[in-house]
């Protein structure tokens, strides 16, 4: 609670530096060139409900996550430049505290720490392709991914087509829940699970005004796809088993997107994204974004998405698998619900940077700080997962 | 995996899939050559499509929080033990 009014405060800040901000008719944003760009994010995440995995279905998901990236652009010459990413999240969790009931402690934390490298060519006006490598490293779990994408756009820009390609490849430690482990062993055997995945992207020019984007996808994993300290009960049986899932999963992810500028100061982002996957799980989701722009540097964007999906047909609730099948799990992330979340955001770009940044800099080395991005929403599950989330984003530029 | 493929593209006859496809299809026929003085309104940030890094987060969230999860918004799937 307190947190959501430290974050309401810094939502009011806005109205201070709306005082700074000087009207201007040029309607486009600065092109980003020859400029180097630092873009600090910090993002956080607390949620609640009353069906943890860890515990077979029920008991507290109790979470907060507090999460830190820095993105870095520069260019290094006409047509090629190089995108660096770093972060981490820190976070707690009252379930994942209960693997081990014999270890009393206000939750479990763990620290997770990421870096990913771009870097993208752009040889003509036509043609652009990125490559992308990262990895990131959990207390348990390590993962190495490579990433590709190559852009082709018609003569008149009007239409543009994307492929992408990318893999993750993950180690991690299993371990397993407490009454459940091998005598003398708490965790072991290294598991892995691979991701493939393959997209296309095709935008196109509809009239001056709007424009849509359909993407289409197909996703294979395989390997250790289920999670090892997830407990699972079964009808008539006392102890629980490990949770089980089959070692393949395909998925269809479709999206179709359209954006719309009506007027001179509202944009209306519609976006409907449909899913299936082996598991049987099918999924609808609709989020609209409505951008007003009060002016080319200040713009609030209310939103709202609505997600509705299938249960797995591997998914049931606490105690009520039949012990005789082969994969279970009662993770609600694949059960079916509906979740609604509403939120609304903040961008601020004036044409002198933030405070007048620009001026004030124009002696130095040129950096100012030239955007700041503030955007919270709340989400609500129909199991009772509820969920608040923060971002904040401050840009920075050198030329 | 090819009886599984097999099976997951039986299942494509989801309404879904045909309603995403027809409105492909009209948006797609219904298409006007803009020249490049005429985009002021396509230009602008607003209208660009793709996640933008402050609402990334959000994405990631996703991922963690639902089944249908993966492919062409936030991760694909990897780099975090979850869904």
């Amino acid at each position: 609670m307190r947190l959501q009014l430290i974050v309401l405060a810094i939502f009011s800040l806005p109205l201070f530096l709306l005082a700074q901000v000087t009207v201007s008719t040029d309607s486009t944003r600065r092109q980003k060139t020859n400029a180097v760009d630092v873009d600090f994010l910090f993002n956080y995440y607390q949620q609640d409900g009353n069906h943890s995995a860890v515990t077979g279905g029920t008991g507290t998901q109790e979470l907060n996550d507090f999460d830190g990236q820095i993105v870095a652009y520069t260019p290094i010459d006409s047509v090629s430049a190089l995108n660096f990413q770093m972060g981490m999240n820190y976070y707690t969790s009252a379930s994942t505290d209960n693997i081990d009931f014999r270890i009393s402690s206000a939750s479990r934390h763990d620290l997770r720490v990421q870096g990913y490298v771009t870097y993208s060519r752009k040889p003509d006006s036509e043609n652009s392709f990125d490559v992308t490598v990262g990895s990131s490293i959990e207390s348990d779990y390590i993962s190495k991914s490579l990433s590709a994408r190559y852009t082709r756009s018609s003569d008149d820009r009007n239409r543009n087509f994307s492929i992408l390609a990318s893999a993750y490849l993950d180690n991690w430690v299993v371990i397993f829940p407490q009454e459940l482990r091998k005598p003398g062993l708490a965790s072991l055997e290294t598991g892995k699970r691979q991701s493939f995945s393959m997209g296309s992207t095709f935008q196109q020019v509809i009239s001056k005004r709007t424009q849509a984007e359909f993407s289409a996808g197909l996703v294979w994993q395989r390997g250790l796809l289920s999670t090892p300290f997830h407990r699972v009960y079964f009808s008539g049986k006392a102890l629980p088993r490990i949770e089980n899932l089959p070692d393949s999963r395909l998925k269809f992810p479709l999206t179709l997107q359209v954006n719309h500028f009506f007027g001179s100061h509202l944009v209306t982002r519609l976006s409907y994204r449909f899913y299936f996957d082996s598991f049987r799980i099918s999924g609808n989701s609709f989020l609209l974004e409505t951008p007003v722009k009060f002016s080319p540097s200040f713009t609030l964007t209310p939103f709202y998405r609505f997600h509705s999906q299938s249960a797995s047909r591997y998914f049931e609730a606490f105690a009520e698998h039949d012990s005789t099948v082969v994969y279970y799990t009662s993770d609600y992330d694949l059960s079916d619900f509906n979740s609604h979340r509403a939120g609304i955001g903040i961008h601020i770009a004036p044409a002198n940077g933030i405070l007048n940044s620009a001026n004030r800099n124009r002696r130095k080395a040129g950096g100012m700080m030239d955007e700041m991005g503030l955007r919270t929403s709340c989400l609500l599950r129909s199991d009772g997962l509820r969920a608040w989330m923060a971002s904040l984003n401050l840009s920075f530029q050198w030329r | 995996m090819t009886r599984q493929f097999l099976k997951v593209f039986r299942l494509a006859r989801h309404s879904g899939i045909a309603a995403l496809a027809c409105a492909t299809f009209v948006i797609c026929i219904s298409c006007s050559s803009v020249k490049p003085w005429q985009k002021v309104f396509l230009n602008d940030e607003e209208m660009a499509f793709g996640s933008r890094r402050i609402d990334s987060y959000e994405k990631t969230i996703e991922t963690y929080r639902e089944g249908a999860s993966g492919g062409s918004s936030g991760k694909t799937g990897g780099g975090c033990g979850c869904n």
